[in-house]
C-alpha cells in the first residue's frame, strides 16, 4: 500500500475517534503485531536495496506520528470524561453533614500556659508549692502578724488542725523557694489559692494566682516596670495602657498596684507588687544587705475574665460544657 | 472610709482641684479612691486608706496633709490654747491603769458647767453627710474631732463617775471580770470576759475601752460636768474585744490599726478650741497618764540606696523637699546620706525602704522609666512536673476530653451520702458545701456529669457521650498526717446503654496515654479491696481493674457502681479512672530509643476460637505469644460474639495475628506451621475450640 494513502487513511480515522474503545480499535488495526504498519515493515525486505532505508525511516516516522496522535486523543477524551464527571459531582458547600468532636482544655489552663511561656522567655523558672500551708509561711514569714488588721486583707480558711490553713495567696512559695535556692533567681509560681468568701460573680472560694519573684544584686522598680510591662504587652496587646500606683503589702516595700486600661475602658486593677521587704529576706535566711528584688502576684481568673470579657468568675468552676467548648 | 470634700477644702486657703481631679491625684500618689458621690452641696470620697496608713490617715487632717504634700499646697494650722486658761477645778482626777500593756496613754480633760444643747447647723451637716447621727453639741464635737484628727474621744458625765475613798474621780483601765456585764449607749447589754478591757470607776465598768461607752455615764440634756477621754489602747486587745463582741465602731476600727500616742495632744487642743467656740462651758483641769513617750526612730538613708531601689536618679534637692513636706526632720545631712526622724503621727516609717517608698510615690511612680535589668543570661530550667502534666492534658484533649476545674471542696452531704472517711475538715467553712477538702476527683466529676447530662441535646456531635478529666490536688488524712497529692482523673459517660462496654474504650485511651508519656506494658488485674482512695462502693467490682506497671499499682479503671450513679441522679453509664501524678511521673521513662522500621512485609492470619464465657483473653494471648515467640509482631482482638451460632454459655473471640520476622522475610510455610502449632496448643484446653 502506498504510504501516503495510509497516512491519509489514519488521519481520517483519528478524526473520528470518540471513545477510548475507538482508540483501542485503531491501535489493533495499525499498531498491533498484525497491524497494518507491522505489515509495511515486513514488506520492506521486498523493496530495492537503495530505497529500503529511506522507506524504513518513513514508516517509523508514520508510526511515531500515529502513536503521538493517539496519545493526544486519549488525553483529550480522558480530560473530557473527568470534566464531565466533575460537572455532575458538584456539591453543596453550605452543608455540614458530620461535625467533628474535639476536646477542649480549660480556659485557665490555656491562659496560664501563655503566661508561663512569656515569663519563660524572659528567663523565669517555674516553681510550685503546697496548697495546705502553715501559718508561718502564709503569714508570719511574710510579716503579716497575728491579730493585725493587715491580715484582714486575706480572709482565711483554716483547717481543724491548729496552725494549718489553705494558702490565701501564692506568696508563701516565695519563702519556700528562697529557702531552697541560691540567688540570683527569677521564678514564676502559679497555683490555687483559697479565701473565706461567699461566692458571687467576682468572688470565689478558690481561684488561681501567679506569683513572680526576681532577686539579684541590683533589681529596681525600673526593672520591675520593664519586665511587667513587657509581659502585659505580650499577654494583652502591645498598645495597652499600664499604670503603677502606690499600695501596701506587709512583705514588700515599696509596694505598688498595677492597673491596665483596655481600649476605651475603665482602669482595672490586675496585680499587686513591690520590692521584697528586707525582713522577708531575713525570714528566708538570706541577707538583705546582699540581695534585692521584686515580687508580684496576679489573679489568673481575673486576667482571663478581662481578656475574654467574662462577667462571672463562677463560670470557671461550673464546668458547663457550653462554656468550656468556647475555648 | 468616707471623707467630705468640703471638709478637706477647709484646710486650705487655695481652691482644691475638682473632686474627680483630686481623686486621681490621690490615686496616683496615696490611696485608691473607690467612689466619688455627690451629697447635697458636698462630695463624698470613699478612700481606701491602706492599712499601714490608718494611724495618720483615718482622718480628714491626715488626708489633707497628703493633699498638701502631693499638690504642694500650704495647710492651715490649728489654733493653740494657752495653758493658763486651764484653771478651773471642781474635782480631783485620777487615772489608774491596772495592766500597763492595755493602755499607753490616758488623758482625761474636764469641762465644767457645760450647757448641753443641739449642735449648730454646720456641725450637724458635717456629721450627717458622713453618716453619723447628730446627738448633742458635746457628743457631736467629740465625734467631729475623731473624724478630723483621727483620735477617738469619749465624753463621760463626770458627776456620774463615782468618787473613790480618797474623794477623787478615779478612772480605772482594767481587764473586765469574767461575765461582767455592761449596758452601753446603744441600749444593749454586753457580757464581757477578761480578754476585754474596760474603763471603770471605783465601783463599776463605765465603758468598753476603745469600743463603746456605757449608758449610765453618757451625756444627757442636764449633764453639767464632763470628762473627755483621749486614750491610746493596745490595738490587739481592742481588735480581739471587738471581734469577740461582734461590735465594730468608728473608735475600735481606729484603735485596732494602732494610733500614735502623740495624736492625743493634737486632738485635745482641737477639742478645746472647738468647745471654746461652740459650747458654753469652762475648760477644767486634766490628767495625763503617760508613763513613757513612744520613741521616734532615726533612719539613715543613703542617696545611692534610693537610686538602687527605684532605678531612677532623683535630684537631692527634690528628695529633701519631698521629705520636708512629708514632715520629716533632717537631723544630719551629708554628701552621701540623710539622717531622718519621721513625723511622730506616722507609725509606718521605720526602715530605709519605707523612706524610698515615700520618695517614689510623691515624686511619681509614673516618672520611673522602664529599664531592663542587667543580669546573666541563663536558660530557665524546665519544670519537669509541669511539662509532664501539660503532656497528659494535651493527650486527653486529643482524645476528645474536656478539661474541667472543680472546687477543692466537698459538702457535708457528700460525706454522709458516700460515707467518706479520713477527710480533712475546714474549721470555718463559709457554707456546708465547702466543709471538707476533696478526697478524690471523681466525686466532683460525677457532679459535672449530672449537671451536663441535661444539655447533651445541644450537641448532637457528642453522640450522647461526655468525656471529662481533671488534674488537681486531693486531700486526705493518713493517721494524723495531712496528705496533699496531685491526681489525674477522668471519665466517659454515655447516656444510654446501647454502646458496647465503654470500659474497653477508656482502657484503649489509657494505654495510648501511657505510651504517650513513655510508660510501657501496663498490666490490668482484678482489684483487691485495700489500697484505693476512692471508696470501694464507688466501683462496680465486676468491671473494675487496677493497673500495674512493673508490679506497682499506678491507676484504677472501672465502671462506676449503678447505685452511686443513682445517688447522683445520673442516667446512663460511667467508666472512670484515677491515678496519682507522682506515681506516673516516676515510671515515665526519660529516654526513648527508636525501633527500626521492619524491612519485610507482615503476614496476616486470623484465628477464631470458641471459649466458655468468663475466659480471660489474657490467657489466650499468653498461649499465642508463647508459641509464636519471635515471629509475632502484634495480636489484635477484633470481634467478640455470642448467641445463636455459638453454643450456650460460650462466646467466640476472633484475633488478627500479625506475623513478622524483623530480620528476614517470612516464608508462608513457616507461618502456617506456627499457626497450626498455636491452634494445637490452644486446643489442649478441652474447653477451647478453634473454628475452622
Amino acid at each position: 500500500m502506498n504510504l501516503n494513502d495510509l497516512e491519509k487513511e489514519i488521519e481520517e480515522k483519528i478524526k473520528q475517534i470518540n471513545t477510548l474503545d475507538d482508540i483501542e480499535k485503531i491501535k489493533r488495526e495499525y499498531l498491533s503485531q498484525n497491524g497494518k504498519i507491522r505489515e509495511l515493515f515486513k514488506e520492506i525486505a521486498k523493496l530495492p536495496l537503495e530505497i529500503r532505508k529511506e522507506t524504513g525511516i518513513k514508516i517509523n516516522f508514520l508510526k511515531e506520528k500515529l502513536e503521538k496522535e493517539i496519545e493526544n486523543k486519549k488525553t483529550e477524551i480522558e480530560n473530557q470524561k473527568i470534566e464531565k464527571s466533575l460537572r455532575e459531582e458538584k456539591i453543596d458547600i453550605t452543608r455540614l453533614i458530620k461535625k467533628q468532636r474535639v476536646g477542649h482544655l480549660h480556659p485557665l489552663t490555656i491562659e496560664l500556659e501563655k503566661i508561663i511561656n512569656i515569663f519563660n522567655s524572659l528567663g523565669f523558672e517555674l516553681a510550685q508549692g503546697p496548697e495546705i500551708e502553715t501559718e508561718w509561711y502564709n503569714f508570719d514569714a511574710l510579716c503579716i502578724p497575728k491579730n493585725h488588721p493587715a491580715r484582714d486583707m486575706w480572709d482565711t480558711l483554716w483547717l481543724k488542725e491548729e496552725g494549718l490553713l489553705l494558702r490565701t495567696h501564692t506568696s508563701p512559695v516565695q519563702i519556700r523557694y528562697m529557702e531552697n535556692n541560691n540567688p540570683p533567681f527569677k521564678t514564676i509560681v502559679p497555683g490555687r489559692v483559697f479565701r473565706y468568701e461567699a461566692t458571687d460573680a467576682s468572688h470565689e472560694i478558690n481561684f488561681h494566682q501567679i506569683e513572680g519573684l526576681m532577686v539579684d544584686k541590683l533589681v529596681s522598680v525600673a526593672n520591675f516596670k520593664a519586665i511587667i510591662n513587657a509581659f502585659l504587652r505580650s499577654f494583652f496587646d502591645k498598645d495597652i495602657e499600664i499604670r503603677m500606683r502606690p499600695s501596701y503589702f506587709p512583705f514588700t516595700e515599696p509596694s505598688f498596684e498595677i492597673d491596665i486600661k483596655r481600649k476605651k475602658g475603665k482602669w482595672l486593677e490586675i496585680m499587686g507588687a513591690g520590692l521584697v521587704h528586707p525582713q522577708v529576706f531575713k525570714n528566708a535566711k538570706l541577707n538583705p544587705k546582699d540581695w534585692q528584688g521584686f515580687a508580684f502576684g496576679m489573679g489568673l481568673e481575673r486576667l482571663t475574665m478581662i481578656k475574654y470579657n467574662i462577667k462571672d468568675i463562677r463560670l470557671f468552676y461550673s464546668n458547663d460544657l457550653r462554656f468550656l467548648k468556647q475555648f | 472610709m468616707k471623707f467630705s470634700y468640703n471638709w478637706l477644702q477647709s484646710f486650705f486657703n487655695q481652691r482644691l482641684p475638682q473632686p474627680g481631679e483630686l481623686a486621681k491625684k490621690l490615686m496616683m500618689h496615696s490611696f485608691e479612691v473607690e467612689s466619688l458621690e455627690r451629697k447635697d452641696k458636698d462630695f463624698i470620697l470613699d478612700i481606701k486608706v491602706l492599712p499601714n496608713r490608718a494611724p495618720d490617715c483615718f482622718s480628714h487632717y491626715g488626708i489633707a496633709k497628703e493633699i498638701s504634700t502631693i499638690l504642694d499646697l500650704k495647710i492651715k494650722n490649728f489654733a493653740k490654747i494657752k495653758q493658763k486658761q486651764l484653771l478651773n477645778k471642781k474635782y480631783n482626777l485620777k487615772i489608774t491603769v491596772k495592766q500597763k500593756e492595755n493602755c499607753k496613754r490616758y488623758l482625761g480633760q474636764s469641762f465644767y458647767n457645760v450647757k448641753v444643747e443641739e449642735s449648730p447647723k454646720w456641725l450637724k451637716e458635717r456629721l450627717s453627710v458622713l453618716g453619723l447621727q447628730p446627738i448633742n453639741n458635746v457628743v457631736d464635737l467629740t465625734n467631729y474631732v475623731m473624724l478630723e484628727i483621727g483620735q477617738p474621744c469619749h465624753a463621760f458625765d463626770l458627776d456620774k463617775i463615782s468618787l473613790n475613798n480618797k474623794n477623787e474621780k478615779e478612772i480605772i483601765v482594767r481587764n473586765a471580770k469574767e461575765n461582767e456585764k455592761i449596758l452601753c449607749l446603744d441600749n444593749k447589754e454586753y457580757q464581757l470576759n477578761k480578754d476585754i478591757v474596760v474603763i471603770s470607776d471605783s465601783k463599776r465598768a463605765i465603758a468598753i475601752a476603745g469600743i463603746k461607752g456605757g449608758l449610765d455615764t453618757g451625756i444627757e440634756k442636764n449633764t453639767k460636768n464632763i470628762l473627755v477621754e483621749f486614750a491610746n489602747f493596745d490595738p490587739v486587745k481592742i481588735r480581739k474585744g471587738s471581734q469577740k463582741l461582734k461590735l465594730k465602731t468608728d473608735a475600735s476600727i481606729r484603735f485596732e490599726h494602732s494610733l500614735s500616742s502623740y495624736l492625743i495632744d493634737l486632738a485635745r487642743e482641737r477639742l478645746m478650741e472647738l468647745f471654746k467656740k461652740y459650747v458654753k462651758c469652762e475648760i477644767g483641769n486634766y490628767i495625763d497618764y503617760y508613763p513613757q513617750k513612744d520613741p521616734i526612730p532615726k533612719i539613715k538613708i543613703e542617696f545611692d540606696y534610693i537610686y538602687k531601689l527605684l532605678g531612677i536618679e532623683i535630684k537631692r534637692d527634690t528628695i529633701i523637699k519631698i521629705l520636708k513636706k512629708l514632715g520629716f526632720s533632717i537631723i544630719q545631712q551629708s554628701q552621701d546620706f540623710l539622717l531622718l526622724e519621721p513625723p511622730n503621727l506616722r507609725l509606718d516609717l521605720n526602715i530605709k525602704e519605707d523612706i524610698v517608698e515615700e520618695i517614689g510615690r510623691i515624686y511619681g511612680l509614673e516618672k520611673i522609666e522602664e529599664k531592663f535589668p542587667i543580669v546573666c543570661l541563663t536558660k530557665p530550667k524546665e519544670n519537669e512536673d509541669f511539662k509532664f502534666i501539660r503532656k497528659i492534658k494535651q493527650f486527653l484533649k486529643e482524645q476528645k476530653f474536656f478539661e474541667v476545674y472543680n472546687y477543692s471542696f466537698i459538702s457535708e452531704e457528700d460525706k454522709k451520702l458516700f460515707s467518706l472517711k479520713n477527710l480533712i475538715e475546714v474549721r470555718n467553712p463559709p457554707s456546708i458545701s465547702f466543709k471538707y477538702l476533696r478526697p478524690n476527683l471523681i466525686l466532683n466529676l460525677l457532679k459535672n456529669v449530672k449537671d451536663n447530662q441535661k444539655i447533651l441535646e445541644f450537641f448532637p456531635d457528642f453522640e450522647n457521650e461526655i468525656r471529662i478529666f481533671e488534674i488537681g490536688n486531693i486531700f486526705f488524712k493518713k493517721g494524723k498526717i495531712l496528705k496533699e497529692e496531685a491526681f489525674l482523673s477522668g471519665l466517659i459517660f454515655i447516656k444510654n446503654n446501647l454502646k458496647n462496654e465503654i470500659f474497653y474504650e477508656l482502657k484503649g485511651i489509657l494505654n495510648s496515654l501511657f505510651n504517650n508519656i513513655f510508660i510501657f506494658n501496663p498490666v490490668y488485674s482484678d482489684i483487691n479491696i485495700k489500697e484505693i482512695l476512692t471508696p470501694l462502693e464507688f466501683w462496680n467490682i465486676q468491671k473494675t481493674a487496677k493497673i500495674l506497671i512493673k508490679n506497682k499499682e499506678i491507676a484504677i479503671l472501672g465502671e462506676i457502681h449503678p447505685l452511686i450513679l443513682q445517688k447522683f441522679g445520673i442516667e446512663g453509664r460511667v467508666v472512670a479512672f484515677e491515678s496519682q501524678i507522682s506515681k506516673l511521673r516516676t515510671l515515665s521513662q526519660e529516654e526513648l530509643e527508636y525501633e527500626p522500621i521492619p524491612n519485610y512485609p507482615p503476614i496476616l492470619r486470623d484465628l477464631s476460637i470458641v471459649v466458655p464465657i468468663g475466659t480471660k483473653v489474657v490467657d489466650i494471648l499468653n498461649i499465642i505469644e508463647r508459641v509464636g515467640k519471635g515471629i509475632i509482631f502484634d495480636i489484635d482482638l477484633f470481634d467478640i460474639f455470642s448467641g445463636e451460632i455459638v453454643a450456650k454459655n460460650k462466646e467466640s473471640l476472633s484475633f488478627h495475628i500479625i506475623y513478622l520476622d524483623k530480620n528476614k522475610p517470612l516464608k508462608p510455610e513457616i507461618v502456617d506451621k506456627v499457626h497450626n502449632e498455636i491452634i494445637e496448643a490452644l486446643e489442649k484446653n478441652p474447653n477451647f475450640k478453634v473454628r475452622k
